[in-house]
């Protein structure tokens, strides 16, 4: 995650030219399956349009979801939110991306 | 028949700013004048450009909406929302970079989001543009030619 915030090197080796703002971490597997309960096809928040193929939800809890590091440096950050992008494939949606958010 | 212009992304380095791209196509007299479809043109410019075509999922919007949605695309992150990434000097710059192409006649908006998510709570849908994670891109026509950029973000 610090070679991440540092770099912009992704855990895949892919790289961006400039680092995400942050590089961040669910705290516990309890912690993913709770983010992915709560987003999603039939959640409350999930509402996209019917010609729409990409959505994205932010979640945000009282206790933290996970931590993450700022690009460049700089202490650890507790992470409350969750954003959470699903994109439409072959008429069914499916999970792109999930993060803790802070 | 549409033409190429320039590719703004490249001309100005707006590598240095944001990962997209940028561009301004024209039109012929006999185009404008056959009033064809916004979004038909839309598609086209983004076949060329090897961007997806999104037909319908172009949403057309006011001038307030898109000078509120451009300013925050390229101020903040898409993946992280509310982290601010240029300052709102040097987004007024690249703005105006991108708005010199166009005259102040005529001027239609368009969106491949459904919403802002800087005013939905980090929510919204869209139509990708890209393999991106995210993309967010706002067209602008004026009488004779259009600009389109995009901006693409990963978490």
């Amino acid at each position: 995650m610090i070679k991440r915030a540092n770099t912009g090197v992704a855990p895949d080796g892919s790289k961006r030219p400039t680092p995400p703002p942050y590089s961040s971490k669910f705290e516990s597997s309890d912690k993913v399956r709770e983010a992915l309960q709560n987003t999603g096809p039939g959640t409350s928040g999930f509402n996209p349009s019917s010609t729409q193929n990409s959505f994205v939800q932010k979640i945000t809890a009282s206790l933290p979801f996970g931590y993450g590091y700022p690009s460049g440096g700089g202490s650890k950050v507790t992470m409350y939110s969750v954003q959470a992008i699903y994109s439409k494939v072959n008429g069914v949606w499916m999970l792109k991306s999930m993060y803790p958010n802070p | 028949m549409m033409k190429k212009l320039k590719d703004l992304y490249k001309v100005n380095e707006l590598d240095k700013y944001f990962l997209g791209g940028a561009v301004t196509y024209s039109m012929d007299k006999m185009e404008s004048d056959l009033r064809i479809d916004d979004r038909e043109i839309l598609d086209r410019i983004c076949k060329e450009e090897g961007l997806y075509i999104i037909g319908d999922g172009w949403r057309k919007i006011e001038k307030n909406e898109a000078t509120i949605m451009m300013h925050q695309m390229l101020r903040f992150d898409l993946a992280f929302l509310n982290s601010e990434v240029l300052s709102t000097e040097k987004v007024e710059h690249l703005i105006s970079l991108l708005l010199r192409e166009l005259d102040n006649n005529s001027r239609r908006f368009y969106t491949n989001w459904g919403n802002n998510p800087w005013e939905g709570n980090g929510k919204g849908g869209w139509n990708s543009l890209t393999d991106s994670t995210l993309d967010m891109s706002i067209a602008i026509g004026d009488s004779e030619k259009w600009v389109l950029f995009f901006k693409v973000g990963e978490d």
